[in-house]
């Protein structure tokens, strides 16, 4: 590194204005290069004056460059990227999938619909009568070390703080093969950001797994695009109709038509109201799809990290009465003893689905 | 507000123009300065720009009642408005990043014994940035009190210890090197400009490429779960995340200081080349070199420093390295982190006292013997990583069992990541003659060629790195 501090002052050196002339349009050229992924980004962004005004930038920027050829060279490393996707995508058995779960690569599918009118208040109701989940189907034969349950799990920022220590307590027995996998400030309602889909649907196929741990919707409390060109308020009722259907439908890409199990996680009280509020909503959602599926299980958490008044808090009792903090300081993720208390949670509650005796030792 | 942010080089262009616009009139650029840098820290949470001007106040104040007539001439007065200020610093840096962590330890060996307090826990969102700002008003009163510098206007003040290049993640300037600059108008008619554009691109292909490749193809699995992993995985995990932290940090600190030289200062050297250092003494002098110094400065000569008798300096070594482990954060795995330093230090000592290092080297060429130094410099330095980069001491010593379990097979080593690493490393050997050759080539490019060069670096860091980028990692600190 350059020790700035050591060289001798010089009069050497260009003039503020010049600087300042040139840096801009330095910015003005690395703009115009890189256009095609700016504007991206600002239709990516959610409603509001943020994205009005990065459109109304880069559009006019994104045009000229298009205009004099300067988007053909990220427009070649695109051709390229998209070249070995399309190869990926096109495989056969991939396909084969594809059409049999009606799911359409970078977009939603548009198949059952739900009741959109349900009000909060009128959903509540509806999932307050509804205590008992789905029958618990049988996962036979039951898993062996010689043929192990392969277990999965995928989500948000939120799963890497617990997925990993899941994997371990699932393989501390002989029984269970175990991957994690999380994909920070993703969600359903971004796929341009992050494909879940897409990629539940390759791991179907190449893995196959048994049971699929998810939990979504730390990132999702935002308005959402829909193709081709609508927009929904968050919480709207198109909000609520769309995103119930993506939820609906990511988890039929896993149980529909196999004995695969799902446990859904829900999300757990946030130190912010405003985001716990979100997080609640977003619960309804996920409970009220689960429960219309027989494999799909919704495993509430609230009680794991609530004080004594049901309300959100970082410190909690541990199982030999220590006070301990878990979760971390940003008042949403889990800390490590907050991610070994919802896995160990996860694991009794996969044992009450699935035989385990195969050899679960417990962590 | 990021650096590697759209938002960041809107505010800077804003800045750039006003800073020299305003420059040559001192009040009128130094209120300018003071916004935006409040501006800047108030982005991630304006309520902490309360907290940093009770900062700013409370030890102006102090440094001021230190140079009162009254008080000057006794200096027992002296040292009591320097220990208010200093306690109040460590009492605001405890309250937010260490009052919860005692409290908890406490409260739970009251419960061991069958006493239940049931003591109250703050949960307290942690300022950013408040470790390094309140290092440095330590360091203005302490120096002030020492009378090594005189007392700044509470505006000069203000400036200093809210200057937003260096505001979260450092350097820790001290005000002997800041006040001067303060004092003298820059020309604008010569700016370094090359070397700032250089700084900046180069900060920014650390963090957002090799930074971030580093922590996505084998860092965060290793370390996340390293029962999975063979050893040389685990091996290769930890020499990544080494050079993670270092490009992650240094890349934030060149960034830092080509912004700073955009408006005219220069700020102090913070890394040089630290994996080449064949001593942990020469790691020190190496590596957050700004922080290491106000350590000896502040902490490790009041202790004693080297005199007095050895007992007595492995115990300053020991109590510096632990503190300083403990500045990154109140858990286990900071302290142990500054208790292996302080350990190899010590141990440097010894062997440095009782043998004679030309004996040793004798026995080996002096190629082979550097080479052994460094080797062992570099794995002891790595050791210490594992644990400040794992979660708890059990998940440090879980991947020290992972590495000498000897299992064998490679899932995520890959000819590219050990292309990075093996790279980095070597870069860090290029001689000081070569880097300045290069460096005076760069410095000597012209405005249009900067520019040109800039947009180009910048694309392609773009197009290089991933979506969205993290956080610095001492940005935690």
């Amino acid at each position: 590194m350059v020790d700035v501090s050591q060289e001798q002052p010089k009069k050497l050196g260009t003039p503020a204005g010049k600087v300042l002339a040139w840096g801009l349009l330095g910015l003005l050229l690395a703009s115009l290069l890189n256009s095609k992924i700016l504007l991206k980004e600002a239709q990516s962004k959610p409603l509001g004056t943020d994205r009005t005004l990065s459109i109304a930038l880069w559009t006019p920027i994104e045009k000229v460059a298009g205009s004099l050829g300067l988007t053909r060279p990220q427009e070649l490393i695109d051709g390229l990227l998209e070249g070995e996707k399309t190869d990926q995508l096109l495989d056969e058995d991939f396909e084969s999938l594809v059409i049999e779960e009606s799911v359409v690569y970078s977009q939603w599918p548009n198949t059952e619909k739900v009741d959109s009118n349900i009000s909060s208040s009128e959903q509540i109701a509806v999932l307050d009568a509804a205590d008992n989940l789905s029958e618990d189907p049988e996962v036979s034969p039951g898993p062996s070390s010689s043929s192990p349950l392969k277990l999965w799990i995928l989500g948000d920022s939120m799963v890497q703080f617990f997925g990993n220590i899941l994997v371990g307590y699932a393989e501390s027995s002989d029984v269970i093969e175990a991957e994690s996998e999380s994909v920070l400030s993703s969600g359903l309602v971004r796929p341009d950001f992050y494909d879940w889909p897409t990629r539940v649907a390759e791991i179907m196929l190449d893995e196959d797994p048994d049971v699929v741990v998810m939990m979504f919707g730390g990132n999702d409390g935002q308005s959402m695009f829909v193709p081709p060109a609508a927009w929904y308020e968050t919480f709207s009722n198109e909000w609520i109709e769309e995103y119930s259907q993506r939820v609906g439908q990511i988890m039929d890409l896993v149980a529909k038509g196999s004995n695969r199990i799902v446990m859904w996680v829900a999300q757990p009280p946030m130190k912010s109201e405003a985001f716990d509020d979100k997080m609640k909503r977003l619960n309804l959602i996920y409970e009220k799809e689960a429960l219309k599926r027989e494999q799909v299980y919704f495993v509430k958490i609230s009680e794991l990290f609530s004080d004594q008044n049901g309300e959100y808090s970082k410190y909690l009792t541990s199982n030999d009465g220590r006070t301990v903090d878990a979760r971390l300081s940003d008042g949403v993720h889990l800390s490590d003893f907050g991610g070994q208390r919802l896995s160990r949670y996860l694991m009794n509650e996969l044992e009450e689905i699935v035989d385990l005796s195969g050899g679960l030792e417990t962590p | 507000m990021l650096f590697p942010t759209f938002t960041f080089l809107i505010f800077f262009v804003i800045v750039f123009v006003l800073n020299w616009m305003t420059r040559q009139k001192p009040v009128l650029w130094k209120i300018v300065i003071l916004a935006a840098s409040l501006v800047f820290y108030g982005w991630w949470n304006w309520r902490f720009v309360f907290l940093l001007v009770t900062s700013i106040t409370i030890n102006w104040f102090c440094a001021k009642k230190m140079r009162d007539e009254s008080v000057k001439l006794e200096n027992f007065l002296v040292r009591r408005w320097m220990q208010t200020a200093v306690i109040a610093n460590l009492s605001l840096l405890g309250v937010y990043k260490y009052y919860d962590f005692f409290v908890l330890e406490i409260s739970n060996r009251l419960k061991q014994v069958g006493f239940d307090m049931g003591l109250p826990l703050l949960d307290l969102t942690l300022p950013i940035g408040i470790s390094f700002f309140t290092f440095q008003a330590i360091s203005y009163v302490i120096d002030v009190g020492r009378e090594d510098i005189e007392p700044l206007s509470l505006l000069d003040f203000a400036v200093y210890l809210s200057f937003f290049p260096q505001l979260v993640a450092g350097p820790i300037v001290r005000a002997s090197e800041m006040a001067p600059q303060m004092a003298t108008r820059s020309d604008p008619r010569y700016l370094q400009s090359a070397a700032a554009y250089r700084l900046i691109l180069g900060g920014l292909f650390k963090k957002v490429v090799i930074s971030s490749y580093l922590a996505d193809v084998i860092v965060q699995d290793v370390f996340a779960n390293p029962a999975s992993y063979s050893s040389l995985d685990i091996i290769i995990g930890v020499y990544a995340y080494a050079i993670q932290i270092y490009a992650d940090f240094s890349g934030y600190t060149d960034i830092a200081i080509g912004v700073a030289l955009l408006l005219g200062f220069r700020f102090p050297q913070n890394f040089d080349s630290p994996y080449r250092a064949k001593s942990l003494q020469d790691f020190w002098h190496r590596w957050h070199i700004t922080l290491s110094a106000w350590l000896r400065d502040y902490l490790y000569i009041p202790l004693g420093g080297n005199r007095g008798t050895s007992r007595r300096l492995y115990i300053n070594l020991m109590l510096t390295m632990i503190l300083g482990g403990l500045w990154h954060g109140n858990k286990g795995t900071f302290l142990v982190w500054g208790l292996i330093h302080g350990l190899a230090l010590v141990l440097e000592r010894i062997i440095s006292e009782r043998f004679n290092e030309s004996q040793i080297g004798t026995r080996f060429s002096s190629r082979i013997w550097s080479l052994i130094r460094w080797m062992i410099t570099f794995h002891v330095v790595c050791l210490a990583w594992i644990f400040f980069r794992a979660p708890s001491v059990g998940d440090a010593l879980s991947m020290l069992g992972g590495l000498f379990s000897f299992r064998f097979g490679v899932e995520l080593v890959t000819s590219t990541l050990l292309l990075v690493i093996l790279g980095a490393i070597g870069m860090q050997f290029l001689s000081k003659e070569v880097r300045e050759a290069f460096q005076a080539k760069a410095n000597g490019v012209s405005a249009p060629n900067q520019a040109v060069l800039f947009a180009l670096g910048l694309v392609f860091i773009d197009w290089l790195g991933p979506d969205g980028v993290a956080p610095f990692i001492y940005f935690q600190f």
